[in-house]
């Protein structure tokens, strides 16, 4: 293990991370840029706890190496600002422990941003790789379809 | 009455600060962990305060200045925690009442509090030079009646969920310390597996492998090392049958030591009654979250 310098553009501000190149992402948002939202769950990426976008794409930040994400552009939760997801997670206090919560923000933050009026199934396969051990998944489908809404009517307002 | 987290952390002020700009500090020996009990002790302490919910702020727990109310643990924290903040409420607000009574010539009787305001005349604001919070519980003021409660019974948003909508640190995952290390436990294979030998792999910023008997955990400087070092330690274990029958996992537990309870005693039978006998037993359960556990030594 040897450290390389990478250079990713994380929340609109150019960064530049040493660390070994098999570096999970996840461990240089946290540990080096203090961004602390995106949280370790399972390390493997199969909870969802940790996603982030990467040039739009979501992905688990936990298994993406530094070298796959140099040059490129990532968003974490940090980096939404305020939403209308996230004020509609909070209208439907979509959350008990809140530690997989990061990782739906992004992902429903991905879904929205492809398809802007889900239905209820297309929300409940978006979220379906997202776990939640508290049970708050219901109230988290209802906010994104809150959102969903909430959007729709802006941009409608803005036309 | 005193309750005992009360009579454990008897000054008032370890409880309650008022400040002159209208706000409540309200500290309680209680975690947050998305159960709630923030907002609903925020509920107990603004009823017996007699102030709006929107002045108490709940001061995120620490080691130095919180309460000590032992663990969070086994739904007990609105029993335990509430009973005590009840109290303290009842008991500060009486104290702001005796030195309003006490500057406005008159008697507590006829002092009446409404947010923090006493007969629209003085309010706790005007008076935090006068009260002295400093002061031990007497249990002599009770607490207001159920009937007149009106913040607790009332639905508010948690006071913890903004946080972790916007992915502020939150956890005690995301405390950092200067000059901090990471460290990751390595985990036997099964349970009750004794660790025979192991060798340490050669890694750049790997600290210390640390063992304990059958514990074994690493140290390093990054988290991804730590990690990594994980992964590489080379250990030898032995494995043992240390799990009871999946089949009579009834019988197991009851052949531990038990706590018996009699819910209630049979009445006397006047003939027709009939007995039914059934056995009814749940598996033990074990309470997993997301988060991994986690720990921060200094």
């Amino acid at each position: 293990m040897s450290d390389e310098t990478f250079r990713l553009l994380v929340n609109g501000a150019e960064v530049t991370v040493e660390g070994d190149r098999d570096t999970p992402l996840l461990f240089a948002l946290r540990n080096r840029l203090g961004l602390k939202g995106t949280r370790f769950g399972c390390g493997l990426g199969l909870c969802g706890a940790c996603n982030v976008l990467v040039d739009g794409r979501l992905v688990h930040s936990c298994d993406t190496p530094l070298w796959s994400v140099d040059g490129k552009e990532v968003v974490t939760v940090e980096g939404l600002g305020d939403t209308p997801l996230q004020r509609a997670m909070i209208d439907e206090q979509a959350a008990q422990c809140g530690y997989c919560v990061s990782g739906v923000v992004m992902t429903a933050t991905a879904l929205l941003a492809r398809n802007s009026a889900p239905d209820e199934a297309e929300v409940r396969a978006a979220l379906d790789d997202n776990l939640c051990r508290c049970g708050a998944h219901n109230r988290m489908v209802r906010a994104v379809l809150k959102a969903a809404e909430v959007e729709a009517a802006q941009m409608k307002a803005v036309q | 009455m005193i309750p005992p987290n009360l009579a454990a952390n008897p000054r008032l002020s370890h409880w309650v600060s008022v400040h002159a700009d209208g706000t409540i500090d309200v500290r309680c020996g209680k975690v947050e962990l998305g159960q709630g009990v923030l907002t609903a002790l925020a509920q107990i302490a603004a009823d017996e305060l007699d102030v709006a919910y929107a002045r108490i702020h709940m001061v995120p727990l620490t080691t130095d200045s919180s309460p000590d109310e032992w663990v969070t643990a086994g739904s007990r924290s609105i029993e335990d925690s509430g009973a005590a903040l009840r109290q303290v409420g009842a008991e500060v607000r009486a104290l702001f009442i005796d030195a309003a009574a006490s500057i406005m010539g008159v008697s507590t009787d006829l002092l009446s509090v409404d947010d923090g305001v006493i007969n629209g005349a003085i309010t706790y604001w005007d008076l935090v030079d006068d009260v002295d919070l400093d002061v031990e519980a007497t249990g002599s003021v009770a607490p207001k009646p159920f009937s007149q409660r009106r913040v607790v019974g009332t639905s508010q948003p948690r006071l913890d969920i903004p946080d972790k909508v916007y992915g502020r640190p939150r956890f005690i995952h995301d405390v950092s310390l200067p000059g901090m290390l990471y460290g990751r436990v390595v985990r036997p294979p099964s349970r009750g597996a004794t660790l025979l030998s192991m060798t340490t792999p050669k890694l750049d910023g790997l600290v210390e492998v640390v063992r304990e008997g059958d514990f074994l955990g690493v140290i390093a400087t990054r988290e991804e090392t730590a990690v990594r070092a994980a992964e590489l330690l080379r250990c030898e274990w032995a494995e043992q049958d240390s799990l009871p029958d999946v089949d009579a996992l009834p019988e197991f537990l009851m052949s531990r030591r038990t706590e018996d309870i009699t819910i209630s005693e049979p009445s006397t039978s006047d003939g027709k009654a009939t007995t039914v006998s059934a056995v009814y037993s749940r598996p033990y359960l074990a309470h997993a979250s997301m988060a991994p556990s986690c720990a921060l030594a200094r």
